[in-house]
């Protein structure tokens, strides 16, 4: 086994001529033929190489970006032109895109090398990859145990040290709880920070693209490559923040302050993560933070309230699979009904199916109000809390997710039990604000990690105070059978 | 504490009939969640009906144009049921006066100008398509 690096020192490496970005992307593609946790549904083998080689001669004409020819992975569910998504559905299978997301063009022009695509649960429908139709993905960690989900492929990628770095997506948790349970950092930025266009639609007013990476300041790079205005999402944000501009070059900007940091005790029921995050808070404090309590008073409701919004957008979302465009297509269709629902019936797997249901149940005439509307009204609410927060506080810190990883098929039978695994993820989705998933310890082996969530658009904040946090601490060095990840290039 | 009870009449509208201002028959135990939230002090509490509705399982599945056979009919039916409970905890939350949020950050959807800024990709897109023919999308025929 090769040494697992940080995303700096191979840039870096790369950057002093002590190993070539073919040389490098030929390393990782002979670690991805030996995965043994079935986090790649697609591996591009040639196309990497083709990438490598452009990258060195971009390189060798004086170009020194720092993500140029640095290997990475994408979740399934974002389109690469000319090659497979399938986000992770039999229904995709055998799609090629047409086109490539937002995204992927910004990583491309910055010179990362798509080493495959990852993968993920149905539509990115689920928390522990076992919705996937490429099969379940292990835990490098434990593989008797689920990565979590929706993007476990990419988390499972990173803590396995198969890639550095990958992209993800959240919508309810799906970066965050996946980087939880395979002891990285994960970040979901703020709702508009980076574009969906060419990123397959789950729920349009929660969908956002982030990043999975070992540390804090991996995620900066990313997220200085990825974030950005884009005309063809009309929820880009407009933004104009120089501490953004800047990351690509100097890194996190330095936080010279004490922050005040809330503890929404709405977070802190369940204690068996307990020890390990009071110990982030006594490492927060030793950096001259302030700690405080606060209440998040609806957090309760955020389930049920976003299970009704998360169904009843992928519903309407999921309309647009009806055998004729593409994706799946019944064989010998007897009329345009019989096409769509038998398409669509041999397409989808269970869960997309339930969330379909779901929201068609919801959104069904007379239902609407009851649920739709007062699942909107619940999500103000929700808003509402985190805003009165951010009147006295800073950032918040809580746990990322109520247990470490669980045993592969311990909670597939029971959807609810599955759709608790977001509690502590779902209201900073519905909220929109930026939030941060980070190692912090671990409970019976298996990681676990804590979340931070800043205001709307102050990822700076969150990079920051995690930057500050991994000086202090090695849980995010720490990887499956003793390895260490190294912060430094060891030829 | 525990906020007004806000029951909508959800038996009514699930059985297809007008709503109706009746108050469901409610079990007032806090939502089971799967991690021991019941000690939380004073948040907003939601509380789940136990009151089993019967869902028209083939009424929603032709309008998502979906089909499930006999057994997965009733699987999925159960968890569907399931699911409506979990949610219906949420009609406990007191919303009178609140403003719905569509957009997380209360934003607006912000139009462009009425410009062409496509190019035409028919060949490109039409390559994705299962089934095409000069330049059409192949469909069962819909008019005898």
């Amino acid at each position: 086994m090769p040494a697992i690096t940080t995303l700096r020192a191979m840039s870096s490496a790369l950057r002093n001529r002590e190993i070539s970005s073919v040389e490098l992307t030929e390393e990782h593609l002979a670690n991805i033929a030996k995965d043994e946790t079935n986090s790649f549904i697609t591996v591009a083998k040639e196309r990497a190489l083709e990438q490598a080689n452009q990258a060195q001669r971009r390189r060798e004409q004086g170009e020194h970006h720092p993500l140029l020819g640095v290997p990475l992975a994408h979740k399934d569910i974002f389109c690469t032109q000319g090659l497979a998504t399938t986000c992770g559905s039999r229904m995709l299978a055998n799609f090629i895109a047409p086109y490539d997301a937002h995204v992927v063009t910004r990583l491309n022009q910055a010179g990362m090398v798509t080493i495959g695509k990852t993968n993920m649960d149905e539509f990115a429908m689920g928390s522990s990859n076992e919705s996937s139709h490429f099969g379940p993905v292990s835990n490098p960690w434990n593989t008797d145990t689920v990565p979590g989900g929706s993007s476990g492929g990419s988390a499972a990628a990173v803590a396995a040290g198969l890639v550095t770095c990958a992209t993800g997506t959240d919508t309810g948790g799906s970066i965050r709880q996946p980087a939880a349970l395979c002891g990285i950092t994960g970040l979901k930025p703020t709702y508009g920070r980076i574009s969906r266009y060419g990123m397959i639609a789950f729920a349009s007013s929660l969908d956002q693209a982030g990043t999975m990476t070992c540390d804090a300041e991996d995620a900066a790079l990313m997220l200085s490559a990825m974030a950005g205005f884009d005309d063809k999402d009309s929820t880009s944000a407009q933004r104009q923040d120089a501490w953004l501009a800047d990351l690509a070059e100097h890194g996190i900007p330095k936080l010279n302050r004490s922050l005040k940091i809330g503890l929404p005790k709405e977070y802190y029921a369940d204690l068996s993560n307990g020890g390990a995050i009071e110990a982030v808070q006594e490492t927060l404090a030793e950096q001259g933070h302030k700690l405080v309590d606060v209440s998040l008073p609806h957090t309760q409701a955020a389930i049920p309230a976003y299970y009704v919004i998360a169904g009843a957008e992928a519903s309407t979302n999921l309309s647009r699979y009806d055998g004729v465009r593409f994706g799946h297509r019944c064989e010998n269709p007897q009329s345009l009904n019989d096409l769509y629902t038998r398409s669509r019936s041999e397409g989808f797997g269970d869960e997309v199916k339930r969330r379909i249901l779901t929201g068609t149940y919801t959104l069904s005439v007379g239902y609407f109000d009851a649920y739709y509307i007062k699942a909107q009204q619940i999500r103000r609410l929700i808003a509402d809390d985190f805003s009165k927060a951010f009147a006295d506080v800073d950032v918040l810190l809580t746990p990322t997710s109520p247990t470490p990883a669980f045993r592969k098929g311990q909670l597939s039978s029971d959807p609810i039990a599955m759709y608790q695994q977001d509690l502590y993820t779902v209201p900073t989705s519905l909220a929109g604000l930026p939030a941060l998933s980070m190692p912090c310890g671990f409970v019976n082996g298996l990681p676990i990690g804590a979340q931070l969530i800043a205001p709307a658009f102050r990822e700076d904040v969150l990079l920051g105070l995690a930057a500050a946090y991994q000086q202090h601490s090695d849980w995010h060095l720490q990887r499956p059978n003793g390895v260490r990840v190294s912060q430094e290039w060891e030829a | 504490m525990l906020i007004t009870l806000h029951f909508v009449a959800l038996m009514d509208i699930r059985s297809g009939n007008r709503p109706t201002a009746a108050i469901l028959h409610c079990n007032f135990s806090i939502l089971q969640l799967h991690s021991p939230l019941s000690c939380l002090t004073d948040p907003i509490k939601i509380t789940m009906s136990e009151t089993k509705q019967s869902i028209d399982l083939p009424h929603l599945a032709n309008l998502a144009r979906l089909m499930f056979d006999h057994d997965s009919s009733e699987s999925a039916r159960a968890d569907l049921e399931k699911i409506i409970a979990m949610i219906d905890a949420m009609q406990t939350v007191d919303t009178e006066g609140v403003q719905p949020l569509s957009h997380p950050l209360d934003g607006a959807q912000r139009l462009r100008q009425d410009i062409i800024s496509e190019t035409e990709q028919r060949e490109n897109f039409q390559s994705a398509a299962p089934a095409t023919s000069d330049g059409y999308y192949l469909v069962p025929r819909v008019v005898e």
